[in-house]
């Protein structure tokens, strides 16, 4: 049988305290950086703003918030600050125009090549006009 | 004497027409001729009062005055045909050139006549001077028509080029749709219309600006130059509605495999 000291239960005792109050720290610790990193994405705007992310997408966050704060309406914070995060989600300012790029994208190519036509034929139209008699100028 | 005075007021009248046939003049000047703002001076006000004064009396200040109006009115035109041949985005640039060389010579013999009729203190040669304002360089009837019917012609070859991306778009389309197992059959008959009247249109138009380009003010002035732009005229109309007939098929064509 194993002999246990007073002075050893105490020991015993303490590291069984100490478990709890780690994890506590921990669970603190964490809760804190998720309100950070949650404040953070709101002030800044960038719809940035999961509780989950790591701490770089928070600083990628607030690096950010100074391009959204120079470049204000390049992008419409998401009322509840939980669209996905990452680099993407920046306040770009070239983002008006991808999103123009993205909606000529699904234009059809085959209204502009046959608009260029429709342009040529006006031109004929006119030349034709202006190669009549009615141009003699009285000659 | 008698004779002469007839053919003097012919003379006249030849270019007093010019100043009457407002609607012409207007044409050739206004944007609805082929682009040509300020191309003449237009309407009826253009040279009524040197002409009325030479109708009153046909003297060397009058009948100077009237000439230099008419050779003004057509620098205004030559610059403005000038910078049309210029703008244009369909022109080739050997028609272009040619244009410009006919545009230049043109302007460089008028200035020309306009120096020896600002020289001249004889009456008679004077009129005879003001005939040639016309007859020698034939600015409305011939130059400007040939201006905008060469532009015309290739505007229809540079419309031909155009229908051939969007026969590349629409045969593609084609074989995605067939290859769904889409029924394409009707598209593809609206590409192979839409194909042949390209083919129509640039057949008309394709010999015309060399035919165009050989014509002078001394065939128009036989009789033969006149015709010759009246038929290209003709086939550039037709060019484009088949140009037009194109369009359409290629629409349906885009329709059909919707």
């Amino acid at each position: 049988m194993l002999d246990v000291s007073p002075k050893e239960e105490r020991q015993g005792e303490h590291q069984v305290d100490f478990q709890p109050r780690c994890i506590a720290r921990v669970v603190a610790v964490t809760l804190l950086v998720g309100l950070a990193t949650a404040g953070c994405a709101r002030s800044s705007g960038s719809g940035v703003g999961n509780p989950a992310e790591s701490t770089p997408t928070a600083q990628s966050s607030q690096a950010n918030a100074s391009t959204s704060t120079l470049v204000p309406a390049t992008i419409v914070p998401t009322p509840t600050g939980t669209a996905t995060a990452g680099p993407t989600q920046t306040a770009n300012p070239t983002t008006a125009a991808v999103a123009t790029k993205a909606a000529a994208a699904t234009t059809d190519p085959l209204d502009d090549q046959l608009s260029n036509i429709d342009n040529l034929l006006n031109g004929v139209d006119n030349s034709i006009s202006g190669g009549a008699t009615g141009a003699s100028g009285g000659e | 004497m008698k004779t002469k005075l007839t053919a003097f007021f012919a003379g006249v009248a030849l270019a007093g027409s010019m100043l009457f046939v407002s609607a012409g003049i207007a044409t050739a000047a206004g944007p609805a001729a082929g682009g040509l703002p300020g191309a003449g001076p237009a309407g009826k006000d253009i040279c009524v009062t040197q002409a009325a004064a030479v109708k009153a009396g046909a003297t060397v200040d009058t009948l100077r005055a009237f000439g230099d109006c008419e050779i003004n009115r057509r620098f205004t035109t030559m610059t403005a045909l000038s910078a049309k041949v210029t703008g244009s985005k369909v022109l080739t640039s050997s028609d272009a050139a040619a244009l410009q060389a006919e545009i230049s010579s043109t302007t460089s013999g008028l200035t020309s006549l306009k120096a020896a009729i600002d020289s001249e203190t004889n009456v008679a040669a004077l009129k005879a001077d003001i005939v040639k304002i016309a007859t020698d360089y034939r600015v409305y009837l011939l130059v400007v028509r040939q201006v905008n019917l060469v532009n015309g012609a290739d505007g229809v070859a540079a419309a031909q080029a155009r229908f051939a991306t969007v026969s590349t778009t629409l045969t593609a389309r084609i074989a995605a749709a067939t290859a769904a197992g889409k029924d394409t059959a009707a598209a593809q008959a609206d590409l192979d219309a839409m194909k042949a009247s390209v083919t129509a249109a640039a057949g008309l138009a394709a010999p015309l600006p060399a035919t165009l380009l050989a014509l002078t003010p001394a065939q128009y002035n036989a009789g033969t130059a006149g015709p010759v732009m009246d038929s290209a005229k003709t086939a550039l109309g037709h060019a484009r509605d088949d140009l037009k007939s194109a369009l359409a098929s290629a629409k349906a064509c885009r329709e059909a495999l919707k």
